[in-house]
């Protein structure tokens, strides 16, 4: 189809020029016959019309094409990034993956795009071109074409140096990105030492480097484009030139003369198009590359192949867990055995380990040295999926997503009916607090909408893992932002609610399991005591310190 | 300030705000408007002058009129072209106009037959071989167009030798002028470049200070990347607004009023073809204008949507995978990456059907041209270079029109871009200094709360009436558990927030009615996670201050932090990596004593770090805190209780309440909530 908008755009000068000759015969001749010239025109307007729906259905085509496989590799993209773990997580900034959705997708994209029909366009438009003036007139043609190696050179050589540029501009942008970014995030300190004005300075500094650059690169560019159209023009006088003389010796027709005029205006943009789509490839594959490169990161949590399926009853066991980060040890030789439906708790200061627990237990984490029991299974004989479907989970850092109340709480249960939200908003507490928003169950959270409380955000999180039903209940310090009287009544709620499910409590404030079954106190590390709250307060130092500060707190 | 607004349209005050920094490079500005003048001036010449050398040398011809009263009253008109002989008259065939032309015609008293008038005489010569009737007259001789076929090129070079000299030296004026043009086009990219990179050097400047005013409650709202993008991206589309929009809009006006002008004038009849365009186009730009934009808000959100959802995703990933719930998330990704992509087919949609559109348009009017040019051009209306030149100016009539709609784009991010930079420009959100401050007598540092209270959020108090004296040179320190409100204390003090009741007061004057930056001048403040700004350690210790190297070494040596320094491989310049994560949390402790030292402060506020730092930097900080409180007034937050054993006195709080106060030692033998707090912190250690 590109071809047939090729073709017909290089017979209408064709068709201009015979008419021009038809004008300038049938006038040497006076012989007035309008209706031929109406062929003409005709003939012009159904090409027209040709090139009309020709063009409008590549467009379409080729560009769809290309959004369709930006869209395509995205979600390929975000598939495999829901496989990869959680030390990938840790170690990529998220605007670095934000930035491989983005930027490299639309670099990708117009490669696809314009690049094809670019690289395409411009090789077969040159070829065919050439055909049409050699056709015409070779020596006029060999004339005309001087200038456009030039072209294509300049074009190369240009867009090369626009490149480099242009990737010194970018680079001087992230310097005064990063300067914005440090002014507001030290924005205290700047205060307090009155820093506002020189560091202002120092900013002006950057912004004057940007500047400076971004200049050098306009300077470039301004001469790139002018350039090429003056070469381009410069080939239009030589054809007036050259092609003149030939028609006044008889040589050429003056139609021809048009007609090669069109031709010239027509090939000049191959020879731009040279620089600009291998720089629009260069850059794609360059962005192919980094996509490529983040779909092979392999996760490195995963089932092995004899995992099987197996619905979780609720013991688990934790086996000389030794855990690191690196060099540092988190966990020592960690020994908790939790039988069904017990209720536990697992306390300890900042730095313990205490989360760790909750983390190993989801298979979030694995550890370097230990293994796990699920219902006195081997935890790698089991489907991760099956063990992370069992448990109900409230992470500390209570996340919610800019949804509405109804769809966070929907999200631990997909099916849930608003009753069963409702229900699991009682027990943990929030259903009252929600009937009070303007918009209910319906109101939107987040950024977008109404900031919740530290604490109502958390009743929210444990809605939204009851609600799921599940076998075990883990409390990740779930309730260090909810005031002393809810928390006793969402401990009780979860009293009846978790009646033979396995509850973990993990938290720095021993109200939360003060009538647990076991509690484990973590220090460094390592499990300093176990016993229930009467047997710990005897036995355990730590423990009757903690509790007795927390005591007086109230 | 709400993200992804859209632009509602062409804001006056947008203009008039960006007319205001456009102002002082006003005179470049007008240089800027009279080299595109001229630009579009020489682009507008360039076809005339092929029509030039298509008339006046390539296609020179003559008709030939019998000589009769009505042959000369009609060409007395153009007495200085007619050429008379004794029964014929020759004049040039594009003067007679329409009707001359066919009254002349009609009554058979023109030639059928266009001749071409030689002046070389020597080359009469050479035509004899051939066998013309040449008419002579005194003025030269006139051949018909048809003999010329007869005659080889090498003759007529002789007998045109005029004509190809005419053509060349055109060509070379073509030439002359576009160097010109290319030269006045490179100023005038540079110029552009220059003012506006100027301008908007000259908006981030205004606009970092504006931010650098605003109070800590606004930067607390506002999350941190918004305000990032104004200050960088969105000035950047005000840019291509500025270069690509206004300069290149101003130019196509130009060239299209200039085109249609010249072309009215070089036939006011068919140049009507086009005038009749214009309301076509002026209406079909509407339509593309208003479905465009539509296109393109609809691509902006579905966009925005992607990237939000993409960005929580990938922050609660974790949540997502612990729920087991990739797959919906996924289905969820699809959907909206659906919703993205169609929103990018409708605009694909409008732009394919805009550009063929205008293509088939021009090519209808090339068509329309062709024919009613044609016409005109065998009745001796206009010549054939005229209908040339209208082909031409057809080409670059359309142009611009092309290009309205890839600028619709940029001009509609970059409005949506200023309007919220200026929005940001109106937020007011600071801490007023008094217009009419008071001053301290005498700087001692006195601190003294009455009775203040404070809450962040409505009915939520952080602070609850709090009362305390700080008498200059004591030292007292603050315990309490995370959320007693210990470090709301500093905000207030430092007035980052104002307390909602009660009133502080430095050296007998409330705060409000201290000068803020006398006010801040009092403080010399080390936080708990200390703030490293990228650069060396030289600058992190003395910030932009003029302070010589052996005092700030001086300074360094006294917190101890000289000795680990000067350990370093380039000691006061090494580089301070981002957020200073090559230096340990102890070490960067140690710096921000320095930093709060070097500026020689009267109040010292000392907000510890809870983390956990190694036996051997622990004592090197307890004793530089010991040094650093002593001779000034200072205030401590303390986390480990053994740093402030030796204050005079030490505030518990607990809920944002002061609940117990004095030395350590009487707090001990209360036996309260500090003696537990010891002894919990005396048993881990």
């Amino acid at each position: 189809m590109l071809v047939a908008v090729d073709i017909a755009q290089l017979i209408s000068p064709r068709i201009v020029q015979r008419a021009i000759d038809y004008i300038i015969n049938t006038y040497t001749a006076s012989g007035n016959n309008y209706s031929y010239l109406g062929k003409f025109t005709l003939l012009i307007f159904a090409l027209a019309i040709a090139i009309g729906i020709f063009r409008f259905f590549w467009r379409m085509i080729i560009i769809g094409m290309a959004h369709f496989i930006e869209m395509d590799f995205k979600n390929r993209l975000f598939e495999h990034l829901l496989l990869l773990s959680n030390s990938f997580f840790t170690r990529t900034k998220i605007g670095d993956i934000m930035a491989h959705m983005t930027n490299d997708m639309t670099a990708v994209r117009r490669a696809c795009a314009f690049g094809v029909i670019a690289g395409f366009d411009a090789v077969f438009i040159f070829s065919a071109t050439l055909i049409f003036m050699l056709t015409l007139n070779v020596k006029l043609t060999l004339y005309a074409l001087i200038p456009l190696p030039i072209i294509a050179l300049i074009s190369l050589f240009f867009v090369r140096i626009l490149f480099r540029k242009f990737k010194s501009v970018q680079e001087s942008f992230s310097l005064l990105t990063e300067k914005v970014r440090e002014m507001i995030s030290g924005i205290k300190i700047i205060q307090a030492f009155q820093q506002e004005e020189p560091e202002s300075k120092n900013f002006d500094k950057l912004s004057q480097e940007y500047l400076k650059k971004n200049i050098s690169l306009i300077k470039i560019w301004g001469t790139m484009f002018p350039l090429i159209f003056l070469f381009a023009e410069i080939g239009m006088a030589i054809i007036l030139m050259v092609g003149g003389q030939q028609v006044i010796l008889n040589e050429l027709t003056t139609g021809e003369l048009v007609a090669f005029l069109s031709y010239m205006g027509i090939i000049v943009w191959p020879m731009m198009a040279v620089g600009m789509v291998t720089n629009v490839y260069q850059r794609g594959n360059a962005s192919y590359k980094r996509i490529l490169e983040l779909l092979e990161e392999k996760p490195d949590i995963y089932d092995a192949s004899r995992a099987e399926h197996h619905t979780l009853k609720g013991s688990i066991k934790l086996e000389g867990i030794y855990f690191s980060y690196g060099e540092q040890a988190v966990l020592e030789n960690v020994n908790i055995d939790i039988k069904e439906g017990q209720y536990i708790g697992i306390c300890g200061g900042i730095g313990s380990g205490k989360s760790i627990i909750a983390r190993l237990i989801l298979r979030i984490i694995e550890p370097q040295k230990g293994r796990i029991f699920y219902d006195s299974i081997d935890y790698k004989k089991i489907k991760i999926a099956a063990v992370r479907d069992s448990i109900g989970y409230i992470p500390q850092d209570s996340f919610l997503f800019s949804d509405t109340i109804e769809d966070n709480v929907r999200f631990g249960k997909p099916d849930a009916t608003l009753e069963e939200i409702i229900e699991a908003c009682r027990v943990a507490s929030i259903h009252k607090n929600i009937m009070e928003l303007k918009y209910q169950y319906k109101t939107v959270v987040g950024e977008k909408g109404v900031t919740l409380s530290g604490g109502q955000k958390q009743r929210l999180c444990i809605a939204r893992a009851i609600i799921r039903r599940p076998q075990i209940l883990i409390l990740d310090d779930a309730l260090s932002s909810v005031d002393t009287n809810t928390e006793k009544e969402i401990i009780r709620n979860l009293g009846i609610y978790s009646e033979g499910i396995t509850t973990i409590v993990i938290s720095h404030r021993i109200s939360s399991f003060i009538k647990a079954d076991n509690i484990f106190v973590l220090d460094k590390g390592r499990v300093e005591s176990s016993g229930t709250h009467r047997e710990l307060i005897k036995k355990s130092n730590i423990y009757k310190s903690i509790y007795k500060i927390q005591k007086l707190e109230e | 300030m709400k993200e992804e607004k859209l632009y509602s349209g062409l804001d006056r005050k947008i203009f008039s705000n960006l007319w205001r920094y456009g102002k002082p490079y006003g005179g470049k500005i007008l240089i800027i408007f009279v080299l595109i003048l001229a630009i579009s001036g020489i682009q507008i010449v360039l076809p005339l002058i092929t029509k030039n050398v298509v008339d006046n040398y390539i296609e020179r011809s003559y008709l030939r009129l019998i000589l009769n009263d009505r042959t000369v009253e009609i060409t007395d008109r153009y007495k200085a072209y007619r050429i008379k002989s004794d029964n014929i008259i020759f004049i040039p065939s594009n003067l007679l106009n329409k009707e001359e032309y066919l009254e002349l015609q009609k009554d058979s008293l023109i030639l059928p037959e266009k001749y071409l008038m030689i002046k070389v005489e020597e080359g009469l010569d050479k035509l004899k071989q051939y066998q013309f009737n040449i008419v002579k007259t005194d003025k030269g001789s006139f051949i018909p167009y048809s003999e010329m076929q007869k005659i080889s090129p090498d003759n007529i070079k002789i007998l045109r030798y005029d004509d190809l000299k005419m053509v060349k030296l055109f060509a070379l004026l073509y030439v002359g002028l576009l160097l010109v043009s290319f030269v006045f086009n490179y100023l005038q990219v540079v110029m552009m470049a220059v003012v506006s990179e100027r301008v908007m050097y000259d908006l981030r400047s205004n606009l970092v200070r504006h931010l650098m005013s605003l109070s800590l409650n606004f930067f607390n709202n506002n999350p941190i990347g918004r305000l990032v993008t104004r200050l960088t991206n969105d000035v950047d589309a005000l840019r291509e607004m500025f270069t690509d929009v206004f300069v290149y809009s101003a130019k196509d006006f130009i060239m299209v009023i200039g085109i249609l002008i010249v072309i009215f004038r070089l036939s006011s009849h068919l140049s009507l073809m086009i005038f009749i365009l214009v309301p076509v186009i002026v209406i079909m730009l509407y339509f593309f204008q208003k479905y465009a934009r539509e296109a393109y808000g609809k691509v902006r959100i579905a966009l925005a949507k992607v990237n939000s959802f993409l960005s929580e995703a990938i922050s609660g990933v974790l949540l997502i995978q612990t729920f087991n719930q990739e797959g919906r998330s996924e289905d969820e990704f699809n959907k909206i990456g659906t919703n993205y992509y169609n929103a990018n087919m409708h605009q694909l949609l409008i732009f394919a059907i805009f550009r063929p559109l205008i293509d088939v348009l021009s090519y209808f009017t090339l068509g329309a041209i062709i024919y009613f040019g044609g016409k005109g051009v065998l009745g001796g209306e206009i010549s054939l270079g005229v209908l040339i030149a209208f082909i031409s100016y057809i080409h670059m009539l359309f142009r611009p029109i092309f290009d309205f709609s890839e600028r619709y784009n940029i001009l509609q991010s970059a409005m949506a871009s200023s309007e919220r930079i200026f929005l940001l420009f109106d937020e007011d959100d600071k801490i007023h200094s008094p217009g009419s401050p008071k001053y301290p007598g005498k700087i001692e540092g006195r601190v003294e709360f009455r009775n203040v209270s404070f809450e962040y959020k409505r009915d939520e108090k952080v602070i609850d009436n709090v009362s305390f004296v700080v008498e200059p040179n004591e030292s007292v320190a603050f315990v309490g558990a995370t959320g007693a409100g210990k470090t709301t204390l500093i905000n207030l003090l430092l007035r980052f927030y104002d307390p909602t009741e009660g009133e502080i007061l430095i050296d007998g004057i409330n705060i409000k009615e201290m000068d803020l930056k006398i006010l801040r001048n009092y403080f010399g403040l080390v936080l708990q996670d200390v703030f490293m700004f990228a650069g060396d350690i030289k600058y992190n210790i003395i910030l932009n201050n003029e302070v010589e190297d052996n005092k700030m070494i001086e300074y360094a040596k006294y917190v101890n932090a000289h000795n680990f320094i000067s350990k370093l491989k380039k000691k006061y310049g090494n580089i301070v990596s981002e957020g200073g994560s090559n230096l340990s949390t102890g070490q960067r402790q140690l710096i921000a004593f320095a930093r709060a030292l070097a500026k020689e402060p009267r109040i010292l506020i000392l907000d510890e770090a809870t983390s956990s730092i190694d036996s051997e930097t622990e004592y090197l900080i307890q004793d530089a805190i010991k040094k650093i409180m002593k001779g000034r007034s200072s205030i401590a937050i303390a986390h480990r209780l053994s740093t402030i054993q030796d204050v005079d006195r030490i505030y518990v709080m607990s809920k944002g309440k002061i609940v117990e106060s004095g030395s350590h030692s009487q707090l001990l033998t209360q036996k309260g909530y500090y003696f537990e707090l010891y002894k919990f912190q005396y048993l881990k250690i």
